[in-house]
């Protein structure tokens, strides 16, 4: 199989870029007291790959989001967070690309807050595991609404990409049949 | 994609109800007091120390365990952590409420519970 130079490049890039946000997210202060509220702005890049379509497969999506959180807890600097990166993180993605499977014509945004959802869901369930304790549920009701709100953001935010810039899907190897 | 057909007025709904939901409850949750608190501080889930909490401002306890510094007097907060993202210490001080702090990192847990007191109990 010939290397696909664009394509290896431009998934770097993906990487780069999610990592990018994380880290500028990490300095946006929020209220405080609440463990695991964040805006979860990194997701945009997982949002944007998974409608890409044309050359860029689920495992592309899959690769890039593990690059990013392997990449982001050695910024961070705690493995523990780790475990919790990754329930979130991978329970998110396989919502959606659920959500995105059973409702095609379902909106970014729709799609974008099931997995903010998700991605909280996994969390809380991976720290009751690892604490051996239900008393994190308190926050549920909190987290559920922060994911609410980060998760409409986020997923505008990618609706307007591909309303804006449909030449630039296609420049970068997206399908064309996304007519957001 | 249209953004708004049937099917995601349908899931725009869903989700404004969800969210209404959510903030109701977490007011409700945040309104629950607790009598004659106790700080309990659990390290790896297991309970470390339980200290009521001072009526006198002077009475206070200081303990350090090498991650966490906890202040404990008639309110209870994490004053120092060595992890880096300091939610613990941004919680702040808790004297009520069901609400713990919470380092993951360093998988440490203060909880507020009530005690029943003595009078209480005399009183009945």
């Amino acid at each position: 199989m010939k290397t696909n130079t664009k394509k290896l490049t431009l998934t770097a890039l993906f990487a780069v870029v999610a990592l990018i946000i994380f880290i500028v997210e990490a300095q946006v202060p929020l209220p405080p007291g609440i463990p695991g509220l964040k805006l979860g702005l990194a997701n945009i890049v997982t949002l944007f790959m998974i409608f890409l379509g044309g050359m860029w497969k689920k495992r592309d999506v899959f690769l890039v989001l593990l690059v990013r959180i392997l990449l982001a807890s050695i910024y961070s600097g705690h493995p523990e967070s780790l475990i919790y990166s990754f329930a979130g993180g991978i329970l998110a993605l396989l919502v959606m690309l659920a959500m995105r499977a059973a409702f095609k014509a379902a909106a970014i945004p729709v799609i974008s807050v099931a997995g903010a959802a998700a991605h909280n869901a996994g969390q809380i369930t991976a720290v009751m595991l690892v604490w051996q304790s239900t008393r994190v549920l308190v926050y549920l009701p909190v987290l559920v609404a922060g994911g609410i709100i980060s998760g409409l953001l986020t997923g505008f935010a990618v609706h307007f990409i591909y309303k804006a810039h449909p030449r630039f899907i296609g420049y970068i190897g997206g399908s064309n049949k996304n007519d957001v | 994609m249209k953004l708004l057909t049937k099917q995601n007025i349908v899931f725009f709904c869903i989700i404004a109800f969800v969210f209404a939901v959510s903030v109701v409850s977490w007011f409700m949750i945040r309104n629950i007091k607790i009598e004659n608190p106790v700080a309990e501080i659990y390290k790896n889930g297991e309970l470390t120390h339980r200290i009521e909490l001072a009526s006198d401002k002077s009475d206070s306890t200081i303990i350090d365990d090498n991650s966490n510094v906890i202040f404990v007097g008639h309110k209870v907060g994490v004053i120092h952590a060595d992890c880096p993202d300091k939610i613990c210490v941004n919680t702040g001080f808790i004297d009520s409420g069901v609400f713990p702090i919470i380092c993951l990192p360093n998988r440490l847990e203060i909880r507020i519970v009530g005690v029943k007191s003595e009078l209480d109990a005399v009183a009945r």
